[in-house]
């Protein structure tokens, strides 16, 4: 992975993500899903990634207190995401990352969500996967790589 | 499995009926969180049906992504209509049991419908 | 049917081991929302979820469910496991969605009903 982090490309765009608002959970996820359609008509790839969106568009809208954004980087080969916040920050990163763990509201859950297991999805989806959290807020990056790319391996 | 048949075993009505009517389901699912669906990726394209009791639009979102044809309310849950909205929009077939999830996967279970081809975590 | 019987029956694997599996059950219901598993399971049902929130915890023991399911192979912390055994509520984990295990349950129950007239 020497080169995951380090290539360039033009192709970028950028989705806010409001706060504290669950009832639009999943739309920007399907606006990336439909973009990318564009670049990579794949169902399986274009599952994958929407999936991993949409769980961190979710952790946006339900974990922090501005809301954030959603970065999407177009490679030939894979999509870069990285989703930011400014605060309040994960309290403790290795239960974050327990399955079943979960600080989400009440009213989150009767919604579907809070099952404690996003982060995790993310994680097992994606060829890549970063995580950083402070007060300050959160950043988390991955990859989803198109596998049928020769060039990939 | 048609979804008339579906609904004929399940005695549902279809909500939303714009959307693949014909289409042959194969598997089904059944949950209320949307990360546990969102953990099912179908590796063929094989139609399932997104059994659940959960009735906002982030349901329908979950079965967009995962190019999910149709969605079963259990409960008899009164559905809002920017849920029936979304649905339509984007042609997802959304039905409505009055049975409770254990009934409805029984059921439909037992009539042949699979469970999903999820991987082991 | 006893829950020893759904044991061997589906088959499940016993997490909490201290416990006796001499209790039986007539109904199951699935949810994955607590609200809907307070409302509804009774000391005669068995509850199916993948939640493994430890507020499940809460939910079984005040309504004295039989059993919880974890479907799915979902494995709790070990938290959870030994909170459950303070509290004396079974947990049994299933290799099977919560589709499939309702699915194979109902089948149960009603081979059981049937068996019984
Ligand atoms: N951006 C964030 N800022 C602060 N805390 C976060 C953020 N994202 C996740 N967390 C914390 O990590 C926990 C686990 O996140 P994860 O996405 O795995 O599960 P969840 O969001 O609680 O439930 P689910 O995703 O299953 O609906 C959250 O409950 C929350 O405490
Ligand atoms: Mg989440």
């Amino acid at each position: 992975m020497e080169n995951t982090l380090s290539t360039t490309t033009d192709k970028v765009f950028l989705y806010d993500v409001i706060g504290a608002q669950f009832d639009t959970i999943g739309s920007k996820a399907l606006a990336v899903k439909k973009m990318l359609n564009d670049y990579f008509p794949k169902n399986d790839y274009l599952r994958r990634l929407g999936v991993c969106v949409f769980e961190a568009e979710a952790n946006l809208a339900i974990h922090t207190i501005h809301g954030g954004s959603i970065e999407v980087m177009i490679f030939s080969d894979r999509v870069r995401i990285t989703a930011k916040d400014d605060g309040p920050g994960m309290k403790d990163m290795k239960k974050a990352l327990t399955p079943g763990f979960s600080t989400a509201p009440e009213s989150a859950r009767q919604l579907g969500f809070g099952g404690g297991v996003g982060l995790n999805n993310i994680k097992r989806f994606a060829d890549y996967f970063y995580i950083e959290s402070s007060k300050k807020g959160t950043t988390l990056i991955f990859e989803v790589w198109n596998d049928d790319d020769p060039t990939t391996h | 499995m048609k979804i008339d048949k579906i609904c004929e075993i399940t005695a549902a009505e279809i909500i939303q009926p714009i959307g693949r009517k014909d289409v042959d389901i194969r598997y089904a699912f059944a949950a209320d969180l949307m990360s546990d669906t969102l953990f099912i990726i179908m590796r063929d394209d094989e139609p399932l049906l997104l059994i659940t009791g959960v009735t906002n639009t982030s349901v329908v979102r979950t079965a967009i992504i995962l190019d999910i044809p149709a969605i079963m309310i259990v409960r008899g849950k009164q559905v809002p209509e920017q849920t029936i909205e979304l649905a339509k929009e984007n042609e997802i077939l959304v039905l409505r049991s009055s049975n409770i999830m254990f009934v409805t996967c029984g059921l439909l279970y037992q009539a042949g419908l699979e469970g999903s081809p999820w991987k082991i975590r | 049917m006893t829950i020893q019987q759904l044991i061997e029956q589906l088959p499940l694997q016993l997490l909490t081991t201290q416990l006796n599996v001499n209790g039986s059950f007539h109904d199951v219901y699935t949810s994955d929302l607590l609200s809907a598993a307070l409302a509804k399971v009774t000391e005669d049902h068995v509850w199916v979820t993948v939640q493994v929130h430890q507020n499940i915890l809460g939910v079984a023991s005040i309504k004295q469910a039989a059993a919880i399911i974890l479907s799915e192979n979902l494995m709790p912390d070990k938290d959870l496991v030994s909170k459950a055994q303070e509290k004396g509520i079974v947990i049994l984990l299933s290799p099977y969605t919560s589709f499939e295990t309702s699915g194979m349950l109902y089948n149960m129950l009603k081979e059981e009903k049937n068996g019984n007239k």
